[in-house]
């Protein structure tokens, strides 16, 4: 059994709490981090102090920001009609990114995993219904993942939000740009063809 | 190295590191295994969407030892059950015999009728869950999922005194003893419940009806809910532990089980008039 002083230690339990980071993963960045100059070192704890201190979520959207409504809930230059609802605020990023849509967006902030215990009551529905009923929106469009689990958390949506008169739609699945037919999935296939748009 | 080359269910995967994934799967020659897919979140060509939970995949990789995580190097899709995600109830009841699978199946050993078990269930789910007797066909699964991991109940005697059971009343099923007690003994089983006639001589016939009388079946609501009951507590005894998509796929049928409850009770009348 390794052991370590025990400030590195702790910096090691705190770093293995993250996403994707083990044992080792946590070692590595803690001796990278031994290395750093002190400078370098105090304004990443600045930068995570400043996070925790400073960001909110959005009682609109349920976007981290540092200003509730966020810029993009305040924007009045955006479509007040239409809602995206996506699953994590690294979606809404790369949608905004995109520069594709104008409207507003919801972040559920995960999708429905019944075997490790997510389910509806996880999934800030409550609200999502809350701002479909008192505002303006006329289509929500569930931009949740083409997975198993995303397409039915779009279900889920679908039912709660359904009773409100809300056009309801979901992004079109298709051949990704630049992919080669003969190693694309038959699911893929099949609804690409299934959507297809005429020339 | 020895290289394997499988069919598998997909039950779960999470990340590992930028491009790799853990997979867990429930394969026919080695029942449930973890595995690794190198390159898995991204190589398109390797593993064209095939790494969807429910789908029935053909993968070959190696084993290091026999031990080690299995190394998968190719995952091609056989049959993806899409219906299951067309509706939450299927979806759901999905959700929970996958669980059962991940939590009561004994790693790396094979048991392949479970296995083909796991192919009707989902094979009934992607018909989307109109049938009207659907809630009994899940209960049909979960019994025969049960004997299938060599958790059948005995139903024969009293688990304790191993004296013969009342005809009518006073049957207990105690989780703990795997099977019927009396009710002289059910005084010393604090987790058992009275279970009917009824429950009991369907538990006896439910691994013997042939599919065609599968799919007419109906129970009426006391049996279907022993049923549902005693299954749960055989699982819960057996894994030591509650099963999550369980909470979740009973709180999704809640709110409309009035109405079904209702056509069941005709229906379920009407099949215990035929068996008299
Ligand atoms: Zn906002
Ligand atoms: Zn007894």
């Amino acid at each position: 059994m390794k052991s370590y002083p025990g400030a590195l230690e702790a910096l090691m339990v705190q770093l293995r709490k993250l996403p994707g980071v083990g044992h080792k993963t946590a070692a590595r960045l803690a001796f990278h981090l031994v290395r750093r100059p002190a400078a370098e070192i105090e304004a990443l704890a600045a930068a995570i102090l400043e996070v925790g201190e400073r960001l909110v979520l959005c009682s609109s959207c349920q976007n981290p920001t540092e200003s509730d409504p966020c810029p993009l809930c305040s924007d009045p230059t955006r479509d007040r009609h239409k809602l995206c609802v996506v699953e994590f605020p690294a979606d809404l990023a790369s949608i905004e990114n995109s520069g594709a849509f104008k409207g507003r967006y919801f972040v559920l902030h995960g999708t429905l995993a019944p075997m490790q215990g997510v389910g509806p009551d996880d999934l800030r529905l409550e609200k999502l219904r809350q701002l479909v009923a008192d505002g303006e929106i006329e289509e929500v469009i569930l931009a949740t993942n083409p997975t198993v689990e995303g397409n039915a958390t779009a279900l889920l949506v679908g039912e709660h939000l359904r009773p409100l008169g809300v056009r309801l739609s979901r992004p079109a699945c298709g051949l990704p740009v630049g992919a080669d037919l003969e190693y694309m999935d038959p699911v893929t296939i099949s609804r690409s063809l299934a959507g297809r748009g005429s020339l | 190295m020895p290289r394997v080359k499988d069919q598998a269910f997909i039950i779960s995967k999470t990340d590992f590191g930028e491009s790799d994934l853990i997979i867990t799967l429930f394969s026919l020659s080695r029942g449930r295994v973890s595995a690794i897919g190198k390159g898995a979140k991204r190589s398109r060509r390797r593993f064209p969407g095939s790494l969807e939970i429910f789908s029935r995949v053909a993968f070959s990789g190696f084993i290091k030892h026999p031990l080690a995580l299995t190394r998968i190097d190719e995952c091609l899709l056989l049959e993806p059950y899409l219906g299951l995600q067309e509706s939450l109830r299927c979806f759901y009841s999905g959700c929970y015999f996958l669980e059962i699978v991940n939590r009561c199946s004994p790693e790396r050993q094979a048991n392949p009728e479970l296995f083909k078990l796991l192919d009707e269930i989902f094979a009934f789910l992607a018909g989307g869950g109109r049938q009207s007797n659907f809630n009994c066909r899940i209960r049909l699964f979960e019994l025969q999922m049960i004997a299938l991991m060599g958790f059948k109940p005995r139903l024969d005697l009293c688990l304790d005194c191993h004296g013969e059971l009342p005809q009518r009343n006073g049957l207990f099923f105690s989780p703990r003893a795997g099977g019927l007690v009396c009710d002289r003994c059910q005084v010393r089983h604090p987790a058992a419940f009275r279970v009917s006639r009824g429950t009991v001589s369907l538990l006896n016939q439910a691994h013997r009806l042939d599919c065609d009388l599968r799919e007419k079946l109906n129970f009426t609501p006391r049996v279907e809910q022993e049923s549902a009951q005693l299954c749960r507590a055989l699982l819960r005894w057996h894994s030591g532990c509650d099963f999550k998509s369980l909470k979740i796929m009973e709180s999704h049928d809640r709110p409309r089980r009035g109405l079904d409850r209702q056509r069941e009770w005709n229906l379920g009348d009407e099949a215990g008039a035929r068996n008299r």
